[in-house]
């Protein structure tokens, strides 16, 4: 074809982008360079290059493996381990829920398959923030109030909706002939969703639990409301140095760093995973 | 209507060949196939012609005026493609008239032509209705319709009708070609059915591998294929080809396994530098149509199916020199099995070059 | 390998029928060719028995038992189908020995390995065991759908078109050697088609499906030979036979044209003449027809005639004088060997005597 390109000439394009990418990046690369500051060179400042402006230090960082540490290493092992158990409930849970709505009508008194997958992905419709009292005395009535427990538990009910509706267009979009086939080639209905759903579902249900993962982990209003001493998770932890004393930046900043780098690696390996399965797909 | 040239016409997709070194002319009101298989470079030779591939090199004329740099809008081609491209929301009339109506021409005018091309392809009955309410036969001809109201200087036609079923396409071969006698319409078709290519043409151009292997009449197209891709490719079914070797047992001739073939002196002569080039051996072609059961002395074969359809029968026979087809004649009953004697017509036989490919001349 | 029954098997999509009280038996290691036009139902049929659709009247039996009630996957069908149904995330290799792992079958990797082997061999797919299926081409895919169908041991083995999308010389090729792939492993297959010459030529027997109704079932011979309707006669031979009206007055209707019947056949509406049995002669016979196009088909041509706007088409051996376009000649028909039908389309016999005198006009 005779292709004419949108959007002009080349160096405006660079020029926009560019100055995207610098608006977008700019935190994280100021957070980033603040961990490796000493307060001196935070209040005073500003110093931009590492190095240059500056002398990088591990000074915070050596904090937070030493003194700060049971309560940093606490909320980061809690957030993982929040993170990780609820993306896993959310998404095996919500695959089995999605399966059906992709597959079959259901009539649940007014209600039809459609309505069905609604009401579902409705409960996220509303702000946590407008629940969370509720939920505070629901909790401590139950008795679930900073266990770990009662966390998984809520983390699984605030990823649900997303990952039930992430995962039934996933299988709807996979043909059913591929499912009659594997029946018609001798699998039951439980073989044929293991055998042949699940594999070509696999970068859907890969997406789903990063997205769960990542909503867990940066969750901070249901953390605050429902968690002390004992189930809280970096979040908190983090916010708590903030508000206690004069707001330490540079052990913030270095457990901001920190706390970036578990959902990337989560994404990076998922990534790799979803790759492979595109590929094949 | 004009004529159209391809002069050393090549197309790249980046490093990848389209089709290259492509010369050939279609006359004014000829009705030109171009014949391959899929990937042969027929479709990118098509969509150059209409100007919605900008070609590599090369030069295209419609009659004197060089198109290259041409849009399809100017270049006055019509298109009608596989699967019609009718607006479902307009009338059959609406739709065969919108090409004019876009150019501005009268309301008038546009019905005057459109009443006159309804009747050349006789549609008449259906101006008013939706094409959702026809059948495939009758939209097929509303959008050739549509494409003759622009009275077009050249037709391209896509495959258009491999999707219909076969009586549908029986008809459709019909009504396009007589489309094309009463208008005059200089029209290129491209198809990788050599069915409909040998029947509705005027002349034939074989492409594989994006280029021109040969082009010709129907006709000669099948009894003198230039190499063994269009021997095979061309006709149904495809023409056997078996290994021949030269021997010193008898003079002019060649050696199917144990069987000579005896041929004439000046024809064996002008094997001799193909045979010496390949250490003796030639690929011997010869059609279905032209093997015969002989009662002995023929090349001997074992039958492995026998399809007998309607009234022809069709024998696949395991040979020496190869696996061939046959046609066997009526009333001769022969089992799966079977052993034979077959004997080819000598003067329907054809020798190629195994290393080229190309046929030998006699 | 079993035997398959159809009774009384109606299904409707609807309110329309798309199969009507179909009947038939299909012994054990028969193929079986369900014939027919676009729409007749021949997926249905086949997918009725997978138990991918539900019948609404009427029982299939397969290998002795009822199917019905039967769950797919315990119905021991192999099927190809229309839209290949391969698994993308697998390579063709275990796309074609996914059904030899299914639970249930126990087999040993060497015999896998063997069928793997033999039916890449069959169907040309040696060299793209190893791609995945989007690395393939239509017609690659479509041999490997029918290759996973072929592999395993199934009481029956049920092809929809499964050579549609190849090119012409692979069809060509893979008509006889299908056969006897089938033939050899003793398998009982329905295998639908709407082509004559494939239907036909791999058939024990053709069961020709008209809109959901079973017009015929016999040996491609016996079909071919007397066919029972004009509906099937209109879709038996390549080329088709040709079925002329026949006015009230009993001649042959030919908008201006009249030619009187030579034999007399009280209630006949249809003349059907197979294309073999129209002969040309010199332009001054009492039927003339205009050359609208002329094929080549082997040795013979098949000339399409426009005789009166009606369009006939006649095979011949080669003519000593080419024919041109728009030429006119003159049609002779041999009347020992056409058809008749009434107006309801089944098919009505002349009288005996007035066929001895009619010989040729």
């Amino acid at each position: 074809m005779r292709e004419e390109r949108i959007g002009g000439t080349s160096p405006l394009r660079y020029v926009v982008v560019l100055a995207w990418a610098v608006f977008a990046l700019f935190p994280l690369y100021w957070t980033l360079l603040t961990a490796f500051k000493l307060p001196k060179d935070i209040f005073r400042g500003p110093f931009y290059l590492p190095g240059i402006d500056f002398v990088p230090t591990m000074n915070s960082f050596r904090y937070l493996m030493t003194t700060g540490s049971s309560d940093f290493f606490h909320g980061l092992a809690n957030s993982v381990l929040f993170a990780s158990a609820s993306g896993f409930l959310s998404v095996f849970i919500g695959a089995f829920a999605a399966y059906g709505l992709a597959r079959y009508e259901y009539r649940l008194g007014p209600m039809k398959t459609d309505d069905i997958s609604f009401f579902i992905v409705s409960q996220r419709m509303m702000p946590p923030i407008v629940a969370v009292i509720a939920l505070f005395v629901m909790y401590r009535w139950l008795g679930l109030l900073d266990t770990y427990f009662g966390m998984i538990l809520i983390y699984t009910w605030y990823n649900l909706p997303l990952t039930v509706y992430l995962l039934t267009d996933f299988i709807k979009r996979i043909p059913r002939d591929v499912e009659y086939a594997a029946a018609i080639d001798g699998y039951d209905r439980v073989r044929q969703i293991l055998f042949v759903t699940v594999p070509l579902a696999f970068p859907g249900i890969a997406a789903a639990f990063f997205l769960a993962f990542i909503f867990t982990w940066n969750d901070f209003l249901l953390a605050l409301m429902l968690t002390f001493q004992n189930a809280k998770t970096l979040p908190v932890v983090i916010a708590a140095w903030s508000a206690n004393m004069d707001p330490r930046w540079w052990l913030l900043s270095a457990a901001g760093i920190v706390a970036v780098l578990p959902p990337v690696i989560a994404l990076s390996l998922l990534d790799r995973l979803m790759d492979r399965q595109e590929h094949e797909n | 209507m004009s004529s159209v040239r391809l002069q050393s016409v090549a197309k790249y997709y980046g490093s990848v060949l389209g089709v290259e070194d492509l010369s050939f002319e279609c006359a004014n009101s000829e009705f030109l196939a171009i014949l391959g298989p899929s990937g042969c470079g027929k479709s990118t030779t098509m969509r150059s012609i209409a100007g919605l591939e900008t070609i590599s090199s090369g030069d295209i004329f419609f009659g004197a005026r060089r198109v290259n740099d041409e849009s399809p809008a100017n270049r006055n081609v019509a298109m009608a493609f596989e699967h019609f491209g009718l607006y479902p929301h307009m009338t059959v009339s609406e739709n065969i008239g919108y090409p004019l109506k876009l150019r501005g021409t009268s309301t008038a005018d546009v019905a005057r032509e459109v009443v006159s091309i309804a009747g050349v392809l006789r549609i008449h009955d259906v101006l008013d209705r939706y094409p959702s309410e026809l059948s495939g036969g009758f939209r097929q001809r509303v959008s050739l319709a549509r494409a003759m109201v622009r009275k077009p200087d050249v037709f391209l036609l896509d495959e258009p009708i491999s999707h219909l079923d076969a009586g549908l396409r029986s008809e459709m071969r019909i009504e396009l070609k007589r489309l094309q006698r009463e208008t005059g319409a200089t029209m290129i078709y491209v198809t990788h059915d050599q069915r409909e290519a040998l029947t509705m043409a005027d002349r034939v151009i074989v492409m594989n591998g994006g280029r021109l292997q040969q082009i010709d009449t129907p006709e000669r197209v099948y009894t003198h294929p230039r190499n063994e891709f269009v021997a095979t490719f061309v006709g149904d079914p495809p023409m056997n080809l078996l290994n021949a070797r030269a021997t010193s047992d008898c003079p002019d001739s060649v050696q199917v396994g144990e069987h000579p073939i005896q041929l004439s002196a000046s024809r064996y002569r002008g094997l001799l530098d193909c045979l010496t080039a390949n250490d003796g051996v030639v690929q011997l072609g010869v059609r279905a149509e032209d093997l015969a059961i002989s009662d002995r002395g023929g090349l001997p074969g074992r039958v492995r199916v026998r399809e007998a359809i309607g009234d022809s029968v069709l024998l696949t026979v395991d040979t020496e020199g190869g696996r061939l087809r046959m046609r066997a004649p009526q009333g001769v009953h022969v089992r799966e099995g079977a052993v034979l004697s077959i004997s080819p017509d000598i003067n329907q036989i054809h020798f190629f070059d195994r290393s080229t490919g190309d046929r030998i001349e006699s | 390998m079993a035997e398959i029954a159809f009774e009384k098997v109606s299904k409707y999509f609807q309110g329309v029928p798309a199969l009507s009280e179909v009947s038939f038996r299909c012994e054990s290691g028969e193929i079986v060719v369900i014939f027919g036009p676009p729409g007749a139902g021949k997926s249905t049929l086949l997918r009725s028995l997978a138990g991918l659709e539900d019948i609404d009247s009427g029982e299939i039996h397969l290998a002795g038992r009822a199917a019905t009630g039967l769950p797919i996957h315990r119905r021991k069908v192999a099927m190809a189908f229309e839209s290949y149904a391969l698994y993308p995330h697998l390579k063709v290799r275990n796309n074609l020995e996914f059904p030899l792992k299914a639970p249930g079958v126990r087999m040993a990797s060497a015999e896998r390995q063997m069928r793997l082997g033999r039916v890449a061999e069959l169907l040309k797919i040696d060299s793209l065991l190893d791609r995945y299926p989007h690395q393939l081409s239509g017609g690659q895919r479509q041999r490997v759908s029918l290759g996973r169908a072929l592999i395993r041991d199934a009481d029956a083995t049920l092809l929809d078109e499964p050579i549609a999308h190849l090119d012409a010389r692979l069809r060509s090729m893979l008509r006889g050697e299908l056969r006897l792939y089938l033939q050899d492993v003793g398998a009982t297959t329905l295998y639908a088609t709407p082509d004559f010459q494939e239907g036909f030529g791999i058939a024990n027997r053709v069961l020709v499906l008209i809109k959901g109704v079973v017009h015929q079932i016999g040996t491609p011979e016996e079909v071919f030979a007397v066919p029972a309707d004009s509906h099937v006669a209109a879709l038996i031979g390549d080329p088709a036979m040709n079925l002329i009206p026949i006015a009230p007055d009993g001649t042959l209707d030919f908008g201006e044209q009249r030619l009187p019947l030579p034999v007399s056949v009280p209630g006949s509406a249809q003349v059907g003449l197979r294309p073999g049995d129209v002969a040309l002669v010199s332009p001054d016979a009492p039927v003339k027809g205009r050359v609208v196009l002329i094929e080549r088909i082997g040795s013979s041509l098949v000339v399409n005639l426009d005789v009166g706007g009606r369009v006939l088409a006649a095979k011949i051996a080669a003519p000593t004088s080419p024919l041109t376009m728009g030429e006119v000649v003159g049609l002779e028909f041999r009347w020992s060997e056409a058809h008749f039908f009434g107006k309801d389309a089944a098919r009505v016999e002349p009288e005996a005597e007035s066929l001895t005198m009619g010989g040729r006009t």
